[in-house]
């Protein structure tokens, strides 16, 4: 008795019934895809979320006298800042008018009224506070500023776009789990008199329950494969095309989710596929 | 965990040392409180053929399940081949059970499966050989009469062709005991005779056969042992009897009636 006779077994009893394999795959593959699709919008709100707080830095402003070069050790000894970038009035006051777009002239002022900075790029956006007042308490750094109201509303959105996240994938994978479990009871149950004949001439219990379990197993695999990969060209077609539309759109690329969210989608097939044998043979093997 | 690699063998004696069938204070009452059998006491050795006879009800079929163990009794002792059933272990059961072939009016054959797989399937969950397994069902097929019917489904097979695959499968494994519940009750008069004929060659090879049946023309011909069933309780034991429902014999009750339309079925 080897593994090889529970695969031919389930060959068998899927060739010679296969509209009750089409359902549980159908249903697999239904699921998955909503699954997938779900994911995919969630993972690009998070990496949107993240790469908007990764533009906030904190910029620490000097007094004229400070020394420059004792201040940025200082500050970059700040264990959350991952880098100081020294800003000088000339420099900021070049940007002010670039961005004022000819409204004030250099000319103008009879003199720079901007102050020497330094912008620091914090390792974690939640530290952004920390950093401000460690910075703060720097001798001469004269006042800081990061944004605290736009920083504060994105790790708001982010943490909401998490939790939300989290409690609608739980819902949604614990309701594939239960649709998918009562789609191959229903396929079980059809065949619960095979159990109880099967259990009539003495067959053990494992025995019974493994062509079951991989037939499980087999029908999540080909539902959560073909989900995987119609997820998965569409993504790699809709990317680049929304690129084209909004270039600087911070949109996942393929390459980077989908070597994550196809084996998961696949995974998770697989394992709903048993588990949902597994509970319904369970429930017809009666002693 | 693969369950036919573990071989937890049964101290299953067949040898005729002991009672194939010991039935000891038997009490059964159903989980609604019905009570199904009551001081029911019996023994049947070795070889031995018996027909179980009773109107419905009467307890026949309940007394077959608690032979293989499909029923427990509330109350008593049932021992088959020396295997007190009381002590059996949950994983036990199915080694007890390929000691023991059933057939059934309704024949249970696996849908999905031809005949030579369904008899296949029996030698397949003991762990049998593969190479061995088609020479022994291609036996167990010929025995029935069925060789040529071998790669049939069910649902392309008459009832008395598919209660002889079932026979075939229950044979198989070569049981020291054979239990048919109603065997004939789907069958006309001609497939009920192969069948019959079929269990007497059983039972010529040494295997105890217990046979539940309606059929009086059946137990009338064949002259074996009768016991006889009624509400829960054994009440005679014909050592080579006829068919009868209370053991007086021409008493016009109900169960006469009920009997006079079974008769009257087979020619």
């Amino acid at each position: 008795m080897s593994p090889g006779y529970f695969l031919r077994e389930v060959s068998t009893n899927i060739r010679r019934s296969p509209l009750m394999s089409i359902a549980s795959v159908t249903t697999v593959l239904v699921l998955t895809l909503i699954l997938g699709y779900f994911t995919a919008i969630m993972a690009n709100l998070e990496s949107l979320a993240n790469s908007l707080l990764d533009e906030v830095q904190v910029v620490a402003y000097l007094d004229d006298s400070a020394n420059q070069v004792a201040v940025g050790q200082q500050l970059e000894r700040i264990p959350e800042v991952s880098s100081a970038h020294f800003v000088s009035k000339e420099t900021a006051l070049k940007k002010l008018v670039e961005r004022m777009q000819g409204r004030i002239e250099v000319g103008d002022l009879t003199r720079n009224p901007l102050p020497n900075s330094y912008e620091l790029d914090v390792k974690n956006a939640n530290d952004l506070e920390t950093v401000a007042n460690r910075a703060k308490r720097i001798a001469g750094v004269s006042g800081v500023k990061y944004g605290e109201e736009i920083a504060q509303r994105m790790l708001n959105f982010n943490a909401m776009v998490r939790s939300v996240g989290a409690v609608i994938l739980g819902l949604l994978f614990l309701s594939t789990v239960l649709i998918v479990s009562n789609t191959i009871r229903l396929t079980v149950f059809a065949r619960r008199k095979e159990i109880e004949i099967m259990q009539m001439v003495g067959a053990a219990e494992w025995f019974i329950r493994w062509p079951f379990i991989l037939e499980g197993v087999l029908q999540g695999l080909a539902g959560s494969i073909v989900a995987a990969a119609l997820v998965g060209t569409s993504y790699s077609m809709v990317v680049p095309k929304l690129l084209e539309t909004v270039a600087f759109l911070p949109v996942l690329p393929a390459a980077k989710l989908l070597p994550m969210l196809i084996p998961a989608l696949i995974l998770m097939g697989v394992f709903v596929g048993a588990l949902g044998s597994l509970v319904s043979v369970n429930k017809f093997l009666k002693v | 965990m693969w369950g036919p690699f573990k071989t937890a063998e049964l101290a299953f004696n067949s040898s005729g040392e002991v009672p194939m069938i010991e039935v000891n204070d038997l009490e059964l009452t159903y989980p609604n409180g019905h009570p199904a059998l009551r001081e029911v006491n019996l023994k049947i050795d070795a070889g031995e053929f018996a027909f179980l006879v009773g109107s419905t009800g009467s307890g026949k079929s309940s007394l077959l399940k608690l032979f293989y163990r499909e029923l427990t009794p509330t109350r008593g002792a049932v021992t088959v081949g020396g295997v007190d059933l009381s002590d059996l272990a949950r994983h036990e059961i199915p080694y007890l059970r390929r000691r023991i072939g059933v057939i059934f009016q309704d024949f249970r054959l696996l849908a999905n499966k031809t005949a030579s797989e369904n008899v296949a399937y029996a030698l397949e969950i003991t762990g049998t050989s593969k190479r061995k397994i088609p020479g022994r069902v291609a036996q167990a097929l010929e025995l029935v009469g069925l060789a040529d019917k071998a790669k049939r489904l069910p649902g392309q097979l008459s009832g008395g062709e598919q209660q002889r695959v079932a026979i075939a499968r229950a044979l198989v494994n070569e049981p020291s005991l054979l239990l048919a519940d109603e065997p004939t009750g789907n069958l006309d008069p001609d497939s009920t005779w192969d069948v019959m004929q079929i269990l007497s060659l059983v039972q010529n090879n040494g295997t105890t056969v217990v046979v539940a049946t309606h059929n009086q023309q059946v137990v009338d011909l064949m002259r074996k042992r009768v016991l006889v069933m009624k509400r829960g309780h054994l009440v005679q034991d014909l050592a080579r009897g006829s068919y009868q429902l209370d053991g007086s014999l021409g008493g016009g009750s109900v169960e006469e009636s009920s009997l006079a339309a079974v008769g009257s079925q087979t020619p």
